[in-house]
């Protein structure tokens, strides 16, 4: 008895274990909050209310692989001028201030430090995506990155797995030729 | 649960709890992605774009041939180095050593800071201040006891600013600046000098000579300027319009550049003077060529009777060799190697030049126009002064720059101990080498990805070095130390006003060049910089013989030790004079020969080694009245049986975890002998005992076969065949399944088998290009390199005077339409590519290995282990390609991430990949243009006319696996 006990135990921990791996990458999907980053950057304020265009910060995105981060220069280019204002703000239901938060950019600026952001989107290794091919082909960046204008703290809205990639590769392809590229392993992974 | 008397957990229940709390942790914990980081730049870096190359023009300083590199940049740091296309040297080439130079760069082993050696006798770090100030003190306190010449500047032949800038300084402080080349060339200049009164090295044109004589000249090795001279030869002895040139090599060993000879005659040590004065008298004596009639008085005593007993090369070959050399116009003969340092060197190629003169090259295939950089190198008698004068105390302070000659010199002439009672000694080595061991100061220089500078390799071509990215260590260039310490002596502290090595560069070339192009400065600097350097044309200089030289005699050549066995100590094309040992990428790279790694050994004939009851692997003691070392045995056919050969470079006692203990240095049992007439430094003058041992270990090679067992890998016709015209072939065999469609591209290769020296400068190419691991020896033994491309070397039995023809043949995947590797992939991580590319999904990958079980090429390499590159090795991974974890397979990918950079550009064009756009690394480093990769599916790119040439086999063909690369036979040289 003890012992088909504890046979039974194998298929029941399993299938624990596997539930746990499937849930827990369901509520990492469905999370909207994003992690926490160094400096509250809104990127509602500044691509939504103040109209910045992506490519003034991410300026590579058309001519590199790599979209690029803006340097804490760049941050500074605007912020010596502007301090923001000194008001509380609802920032994805935190309270901040936002002058406060343009201070901890000075402050990495004054000890020339870089700001330590986390990534929000991370490609493994062996995916080699290029961002200059997509938007030359003229895809918004919405289309991958969601509403980013509308969002104070970016969170992911696409799990990028390659059935996101093929979905979208499938739908675009405009001959069977490129349908046949777009889908060849070696396109991405090599 | 079940408890014992005592309390406590008994140990399996202690397991299962364990396994339960593992697994919770799984459920709840284990799911969430690691946190990464984005880390922006402070202040942009100008014209970096993050995910773009940049390419850098510089100078590779690793030998002193100054070929142009280009160093391909990302994010800030050097990743790839390529020969420069625009560069007269080596024209896009590069070299296995030059293409490692990125890891010394990144060498884990490199002295990070200047060091101090305080009074305990440990070396301890320092600020740059403080040493520049401690070195300025000393010479002060030196140059106030008012005596010249005891300050020494000991360095390797540091041409153009740099060069000019340390005798300038020597002159300011009282000191004397020694030029030391482990590999001088003395008799070489002797001869011209004495031949035809011009003290220098000429170029040789080899590309221009339809028959190549060459006696002991390694120039595919280390010879003056081996890939000028590997692209020349390439050019010179390819198959073209039915013909081609021929090249005979005579020397005791078949080196590398002797198996790639249409004959390899052997001769007996120290007689190649003789062989070529019998030459030229077969010439005269038959009238054979208009010229020489004033000399064959001196000729007539080179009977070829006598010529072919001293030298032990038949009459017949004699005969042949001279009327070869007098019909195929225009030829040329060439002295080095063997011929060079023997006794009578001088006087061996003073031979060699009469054999020239009869000919008619002078001034034909021999230019004196363009002359070798090689005024400045001190003769080898300064060098023995300087030790004499570092033992009686002559010498207070020793500065060593770029040169090891602690390593490099033979024991017998004393600088190790010499240098020992120099009061104060500063290295400028970024290694700890064995001179650099003695040093009481070092103060590391950058190395010359790091630094700006330049190198005048010869007449008319001033390369510039500049820096391709920041230092990576704290080291500074040996430039910038010279003018800061000179800041700090009281009364010199005006002498340069340049605040940088940098400005002094530029006014130094301002001075220099500016008035020559006719553009402003800041154009011309600018476009030198872009070019890699300023090259103008040289014109020839005519040349005649002096009239002394009817009189001259050929003494025999001596060698000293009661051995049997003449002991041959080589230059090796990985390591040079040993300053490549550090590099685990040129450890690894297998011998081209013995496909040896790792290590040395012995090159014994294979009569000699059953006399001495001696087999692969065994070892043996290898004996001079200098010393003795111990190695193993490696039979090799292309070697005489009175003589034993090994490769100069292992055997350090430091320079890092990559070379130390490592093999066994050579030089440390010759003898100290010079070549009579010229004074330099005589390599082959010692006869050695070979003693077995008993010993045995396993000998650490990649190929154990030199058979190719009747498969027909490496195939060759003969010259007459191909005249004739060969059959043509159909490689389709029918197949079960319908040819394979590609719409726009197929990629694929042809090598050719003529061109291939075997080099190995594409096996290295790769490991640079494609992040692959070195596994060091032990692996290596294993089986488990993981090279992606090799060089398969076969021992051919043949009718020609050697008795064995070598054949080298690069193996990579062949990507094959009918791949064996992919039916059998359970998990379809290997495919076939809508462009014609044996895809390998790395991600895919389970590690079954059923693919390379079934390869009938044995291209695929799988990971065993997670590999590791110790920091900061791993800043020169290639950011484009994956870097493989443990448990995968991985293979060639035609450089992939090439093929789509090059998409991703031509797309921007809005056209198709254009032929010649994809370089491939191994296509892009080779020198002699043997790998050709393009597009199959148009029929002009070169590759696709390449594959339809009547030479053009596959290998294995019989399998049926289509294969995209076609490989060219090999011509051999059949008629007399």
């Amino acid at each position: 008895m003890r012992r088909r006990i504890k046979l039974l135990l194998v298929p029941v921990l399993s299938i624990f274990v596997f539930a746990g791996f499937y849930f827990s990458d369901r509520n990492a999907e469905s999370s909207d909050k994003g992690p926490v980053q160094p400096v509250r950057f809104s990127h509602k304020i500044h691509a939504g209310e103040d109209q910045i265009p992506c490519q003034y910060c991410h300026s590579f995105v058309d001519v590199s692989p790599n979209p690029g981060i803006p340097s804490v220069q760049r941050c500074m280019g605007c912020h010596t001028h502007i301090a923001g204002r000194d008001v509380d703000y609802d920032f994805n239901g935190t309270t901040i201030n936002i002058q406060a938060e343009i201070a901890k950019v000075r402050d990495f600026w004054a000890k020339k430090e870089p700001i330590p952001w986390i990534k929000v989107n991370s490609m493994p290794g062996y995916v080699h995506f290029n961002h200059k091919r997509h938007i030359k082909r003229g895809f918004d960046c919405a289309v991958c990155h969601g509403d980013v204008a509308d969002m104070d703290q970016v969170h992911r809205v696409n799990r990028f797995n390659m059935g996101f990639c093929i979905t979208c590769h499938t739908e675009n392809a405009r001959s069977h030729e490129e349908l046949t590229s777009l889908k060849d392993c070696l396109t991405c992974h090599y | 649960m079940s408890q014992d008397k005592k309390g406590g957990i008994r140990r399996r229940d202690f397991l299962k709890i364990i396994g339960v709390a593992g697994g919770t942790a799984a459920v709840t914990g284990g799911c969430s992605e690691p946190v990464e980081q984005l880390i922006p730049y402070v202040i942009p870096p100008e014209g970096i774009i993050p995910g773009v190359p940049n390419w850098y023009a510089s100078t590779c300083r690793e030998c002193p041939a100054g070929c142009g590199i280009l160093v391909k940049n990302r994010e800030g740091r050097a990743i790839k180095i390529e020969g420069n296309p625009k560069h007269p040297v080596n024209k896009g080439a590069s070299c296995a050593q030059g293409q490692a130079m990125l890891q010394g760069l990144y060498n884990p082993d490199r002295t990070r800071s200047p060091l101090l050696l305080n009074d305990l006798g440990k070396r301890r770090p320092t600020g740059w201040e403080n040493a520049q100030t401690l070195l300025a003190e000393k010479i002060d306190e030196i140059r106030k006891k008012g005596q010249n010449g005891r300050i020494v500047f000991l360095s390797d032949n540091v041409t153009g600013t740099l060069g000019a800038l340390i005798d300038d300084w020597m002159e300011a402080i009282g000191g004397v600046h020694i030029s030391y080349e482990t590999y001088a060339y003395e008799p070489l200049r002797e001869a011209n000098k004495r031949t035809f009164g011009i003290d220098k090295i000429p170029t040789y044109n080899i590309d221009k000579a339809k028959y190549l004589l060459s006696f002991g000249a390694d120039f595919m090795e280390t010879w003056l300027s081996p890939t000028y001279y590997t692209t020349q030869f390439s050019d010179m002895h390819s198959f073209r319009d039915g013909s081609m040139g021929k090249f005979v090599h005579v020397e005791p060993r078949a080196s590398l550049t002797g198996v790639n000879a249409d004959e390899w005659v052997s001769i007996t040590p120290g007689t190649e003077g003789l062989l070529a004065l019998g030459i030229a008298n077969v010439i005269v004596s038959e009238g054979l060529s208009q010229r020489g009639g004033e000399l064959s008085g001196l000729l007539g005593g080179y009977a070829i009777d006598k010529v072919s007993e001293a030298t032990g090369v038949s009459t017949d070959t004699i005969r042949q060799i001279a009327r070869e050399f007098s019909s195929m116009q225009p030829s040329l003969a060439i002295g080095g190697g063997t011929a060079m340092t023997s006794t009578n060197a001088t006087e061996t190629l003073i031979a060699i030049n009469i054999l020239n003169y009869v000919a008619g090259n002078i001034g034909v295939t021999i230019d004196f126009g363009r002359t070798l950089n090689t005024d400045g190198i001190s003769p080898f008698r300064d060098i023995l002064s300087l030790v004499d004068s570092m033992s009686d105390g002559g010498v207070d302070l020793l500065m060593v720059y770029n040169v090891n000659p602690v390593f490099t010199l033979p024991k017998s002439a004393g600088f190790e101990d010499a240098i020992s009672r120099v009061p104060f000694v500063v290295s400028f080595s970024s290694f700890m080498d064995e001179t650099t061991e003695k040093a009481h100061l070092i103060m590391p220089d950058n190395t010359t990805i790091e630094s700006w500078g330049d190198f005048i390799p010869s007449a008319g071509i001033h390369g510039l070095i500049q820096p391709a990215m920041t230092p990576v260590f704290n080291t500074k260039s040996t430039g910038d130390v010279i003018l800061a310490v000179t800041a700090n002596i009281e009364d010199l502290k005006e002498k340069y006003k340049e605040a940088s090595y940098y400005d002094y560069l530029r006014e130094s070339w301002k001075t220099a060049y500016s008035s020559q192009a006719g553009l402003s400065f800041d154009s011309f600097w600018n476009k030198a910089l872009e070019n890699g350097g300023y090259y103008s044309d040289v014109q020839p200089v005519q040349v005649s013989l002096s009239g002394g030289l009817s009189g001259a005699a050929l003494p025999e050549a001596e060698f000293s030790g009661d051995g049997d066995y003449f002991l041959i100590a080589y230059p090796s094309y990985k390591y040079y004079d040993g300053r490549g040992a550090n590099k685990p990428w040129l450890q690894e790279l297998p011998d081209a020969l013995s496909t040896g790694v790792w290590d040395s050994w012995v090159e014994v004939h294979p009569d000699t080694a059953s006399r001495l009851g001696v087999e692969l692997g065994d070892y043996v003691v290898i004996e001079s009245p200098q010393g003795s070392i111990e190695t193993q045995v490696y039979p090799y056919p292309g070697i005489r049986p009175d003589t034993v050969a090994v490769m100069i470079g292992q055997g350090h006692t430091s320079y890092g975890r990559y070379a130390k203990d490592r093999g066994v240095n050579p030089v440390g049992i010759l003898p100290l002998a010079t070549d009579k007439l010229s004074g330099g430094f005589a390599w082959f003058t010692s006869k050695v005992k070979l003693t077995r041992t008993g010993k045995h270990a396993q000998f650490v090679q990649t190929q154990y076969t030199t058979h190719q067992h009747d498969r027909g890998i490496a195939q060759e016709v003969t010259l007459t065949e191909m005249q004739k015209g060969l059959p043509p072939v159909d490689h389709e065999l029918p197949g079960f399944y319908p040819p394979k469609e590609y719409a726009k591209y197929r990629w694929g290769m042809a090598i050719d088998l003529q061109k291939c020296t075997g080099c190995g400068a594409c096996i290295t190419a790769c490991y640079a290009e494609n992040n692959i691991p070195f596994v060091g020896k032990e692996l290596v033994a294993k089986r488990r390199d993981m090279a992606w491309i090799k060089i398969e070397r076969y021992f051919e039995k043949s009718d020609n005077k050697a008795g064995f023809e070598t054949r080298f043949l690069p193996m990579l995947c062949q990507h094959c339409g009918n791949a064996p590797c992919e039916p059998v992939c359970p998990v379809y991580a290997t495919y076939h590519n809508p462009e014609g590319l044996n895809g390998m999904v790395y991600n895919r990958c389970v590690g079954t290995r059923y693919c390379s079980n079934n390869c009938s090429y044995s291209v695929r390499k799988f990971n065993w282990f997670q590999y590791k590159f110790p920091e900061p090795l791993d800043w020169q991974l290639n950011p484009d390609v994956t870097v493989r974890g443990v448990g995968v397979m991985e293979k060639c990918t035609f450089c992939v991430q090439r093929i789509n950079y090059a998409k991703d550009q031509a797309k921007d064009k809005g056209r198709d990949v254009l032929d010649g756009e994809v370089q491939v690394a191994c296509a892009q480093a080779c020198g002699s243009d043997a790998i050709v990769f393009g597009n199959l599916k148009d029929p002009e790119s070169k590759a696709s006319r390449l594959s339809k040439n009547e030479r053009g086999y596959k290998v294995l063909h019989t399998l049926n696996t289509q294969s995209s690369i076609t490989y060219l036979k090999k011509v051999k040289w059949d008629k007399a």
